[in-house]
């Protein structure tokens, strides 16, 4: 990979040379100037939304080849995301965000952070002359105990960076800096950010485990109980919750293929779909109500209209309409989605940093 | 942002939603502890790519400068390869150290990281650190040569290994001739040659008949930083009772008689040749395997001669690539030779022979000393 990133480097500037004088007075130019960047880590997805327009993410895993062989056969010495997961058996596997925090003191998940944060920096191709500014966020719970090792680790790839809670940064980029409650479904972690035109406290924020994750395992442990000569493992239980989750109602059934007793067989899996995508809403619903009574009270109408879903979660067909129903209960509420779930976290840590005043940015 | 925005969100302290939240986060920030110092410069980012740059064009330096006046070479080292024992620093360690030296003064940052050594026994070594400067010079993969490559200190460090051992036996002759000990009897006689053309660092991958896996032979090789390494295994043909002898290399294979022996050889690691398809795709190019390619000649030219003498029979198969595991894991020169063939009688009797193990071994030998005396050779004639 390093390889062929140095070979496309090549032919850029053997492009470039081309037109010599234009180059030379780019690069005076370029001396100076700074890339911004807006990095979502996350527990599952890890995304970066970069000045240059370039735009990647990838899975947040991290695997090591287990030795030398597996090094040789894999071509290289770390490997990330779905490629990582892909060869797991050959690989030391370290999702380091594992509940929304970088496990200090546990092996390799700091060191997977770096890599990560590497990996992501790489893909957006920053001038080799540019200075990186970069505005990281990370799981609201890592905002109190974890920040300054997730600082730590980061430090190395960029000049100048801060870290910043993952719901604020899709508040942000979503332009819902007032009277709006954000609600970021992860894998590991549903965080919960009220945004009332200031930098949110603690009181403003709150964490649930029940996420993506929670769903997979209840999806799985549905599924045993059904079909209980059934082989499955949390991994396909995620790729079948990725491919139908819904909650409501649903008119077509949920066909998966099983392997049950040795036998490949198509089954219908609706039901249990259903229960294990619906059993993070009640969570969710308790958590809203708790913190809209928080809000002052004049505001408390506004921020029940502006209830936003993001991360990967709020792709469950139907979930903004039923929480809207569970809700219904407790008062007029309104509940939609962000536009684009994968990369709101980055894109609006990428607002962020541009937005900040070169003073800030300067004075860290 | 459009001052009418920044309006609407004004609250009654004058300050505007956005700046007070993007003013928090600075605080915040800067509450969590001054990382500046840890934070990369932008003059850091360069420096490793920068002294690699110089340790390249050092290099080209030396050589230019070393065909010119070899004299130069000598006052720098002037060690023959043989005799200098030191474990060299990497490349990859020496370029972030000396990275502000070797910008001010770019072939210092090459001759300071050569090992003061004692005076040359023989004369030709400097031609050999010229030639071999200049060749590697040009590679693209020179940041991930150890640096006694690259300046060609020689070949310091061997690491011999005796296939097979312990619970597993190799192949087994017609009169109960085992591999392991053939292999093992060989590989002492070995050590013992080389030890005497100079190469006093000869390690072992087993001196008993001891099980030992082949990562774990691997391991040690690298973790030995070793210049060179040579396995040793005994062949045996399932239809035939011809005396084959040949040398390999890492690399794909296509023959089917080749790829069993490999499987073969490989039992006890958990890959299979299909794992090794992307690998062998992708080394292809790397300069190991041609060095190795020319270490297996040199090495086969001189282990056939003796095979022809001990059976006249004996088939010269020449140099072949094959997966082997047990090649796979260093970027030195690595070979592997089936020095004879258990499945033919004739051959199953010398091997047991002290003598013409004996023989054998000093075959590799000289293979290995004609390897590293190849560069003055060639230099000799241009
Ligand atoms: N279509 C989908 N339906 C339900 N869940 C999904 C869907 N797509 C992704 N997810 C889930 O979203 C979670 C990842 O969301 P993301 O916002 O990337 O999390 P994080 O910020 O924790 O990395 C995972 O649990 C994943 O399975
Ligand atoms: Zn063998």
């Amino acid at each position: 990979m390093k390889g062929n990133d140095e070979s496309q480097e090549y032919q850029d500037s053997v492009q470039d040379n081309e037109q010599p004088q234009e180059e030379e007075q780019a690069q005076m130019k370029e001396k100076d100037k700074v890339l911004y960047v807006g990095i979502d880590l996350g527990t599952s997805r890890s995304a970066i939304s970069s000045g240059n327009g370039n735009r990647e993410w990838i899975e947040s895993y991290v695997g090591w080849p287990k030795d030398f062989i597996a090094e040789k056969v894999l071509g290289k010495p770390v490997l990330f995301g779905n490629e990582a997961l892909e060869n797991r058996l050959s690989l030391d596997v370290c999702r380091p965000l594992d509940r929304g925090v970088i496990r200090k003191g546990i092996e390799g998940s700091e060191k997977a952070v770096k890599e990560i944060i590497r990996h992501l920096i790489e893909q957006v191709h920053p001038d080799s002359n540019c200075s990186i500014n970069a505005v990281v966020g990370v799981p609201a719970e890592s905002l109190n105990s974890n920040k300054l090792a997730i600082k730590d680790a980061v430090s190395g790839y960029v000049n100048s960076l801060m870290v910043v809670s993952e719901p604020f940064t899709i508040a942000y980029g979503a332009d819902l800096l007032n009277h709006s409650l954000v609600i970021d479904i992860g894998a590991g972690t549903t965080d919960f950010c009220v945004m009332h035109g200031m930098i949110p406290s603690e009181d403003d924020q709150k964490t649930l485990f029940t996420a993506g994750d929670y769903i997979d395992e209840q999806l799985l442990n549905g599924l045993l109980q059904k079909f209980p000569g059934c082989k499955l493992n949390a991994y396909m239980a995620r790729q079948f919750k990725e491919a139908h989750s819904f909650v409501g109602a649903l008119d077509e059934p949920v066909v998966v293929e099983l392997s049950v007793n040795g036998k490949l067989v198509r089954q219908d899996i609706k039901e249990e779909m259903r229960r294990a995508c619906e059993s993070i809403v009640p969570p969710m619903v308790e958590t809203v109500i708790e913190l809209v009574a928080k809000v002052e009270p004049e505001f408390q109408e506004k921020v029940k209209k502006n209830i936003v879903l993001g991360g990967g979660g709020s792709l469950i067909r139907g979930l903004s309409s039923y929480l809207e129903n569970q809700l219904g209960e407790y008062g007029n509420y309104y509940v939609r989605c962000v536009s684009d779930p994968l990369f709101g976290g980055a894109d609006g840590a990428l607002k962020l940093a541009q937005d900040m005043p070169a003073r800030y940015w300067e004075s860290l | 942002m459009s001052p009418m925005n920044f309006r609407k969100l004004a609250d009654g302290r004058g300050e505007d939603a956005r700046s007070r939240i993007l003013r928090g986060i600075y605080e915040e920030n800067q509450a969590l502890g001054d990382f500046t110092g840890t934070l990369k410069k932008k003059s850091a980012r360069g420096a490793a790519w920068q002294a690699r740059q110089w340790i390249s064009i050092g290099a080209l330096l030396i050589a230019l400068v070393g065909l010119a006046t070899p004299v130069f070479v000598n006052r720098n080292g002037g060690e023959t390869a043989a005799a200098v024992t030191a474990p060299t620093p990497q490349a990859k360690a020496v370029a972030p150290a000396t990275a502000g030296e070797a910008a001010a003064e770019p072939p210092v940052a090459v001759t300071t990281a050569v090992p003061a050594t004692p005076p040359a026994p023989t004369a030709t070594t400097p031609r050999v650190r010229v030639a071999n400067a200049r060749e590697v010079a040009g590679l693209e993969i020179l940041d991930d040569l150890p640096l006694s490559q690259m300046l060609d200190l020689g070949i310091r460090r061997i690491v011999v290994d005796a296939g097979h051992g312990g619970s597993d036996k190799g192949a087994v002759g017609k009169d109960g001739t085992m591999e392991k000990d053939v292999t093992l009897a060989i590989a002492l006689k070995l050590r013992d040659q080389l030890k005497e053309q100079g190469i006093a660092d000869i390690i072992m991958t087993r001196t008993d008949d001891s099980t030992v896996a082949l990562h774990e032979r691997v391991d040690l090789a690298k973790a030995a930083k070793a210049d060179m390494f040579i396995s040793i295994h005994v062949n045996s043909l399932p239809r035939s009772s011809k005396n084959v002898v040949e040398t390999f290399y890492f690399g794909p294979s296509k023959d089917q008689r080749t790829l069993e022996l490999a499987d073969q050889e490989n039992k006890g690691s958990k890959y299979g040749l299909s794992d090794f398809t992307e690998i062998v795709a992708r080394l292809g190019k790397a300069m190991k395997l041609q060095e190795s390619k020319k270490l297996a000649e040199a090495i086969q030219r001189d282990l056939y001669r003796s095979g022809r003498e001990l059976d006249p029979d004996a088939i010269d198969t020449g140099v072949k690539r094959a997966p082997f595991v047990v090649l796979l894991g260093l970027d030195v020169p690595s070979v592997l030779a089936e020095v004879s063939c258990m499945s033919s009688e004739k051959a199953e009797r010398y091997l047991n022979s002290e003598e013409d193990q004996g023989r054998i071994a000093a075959a590799i030998a000289s293979g290995v000393m004609r390897y590293q005396n190849k560069g003055a050779v060639k230099n000799e004639r241009e």
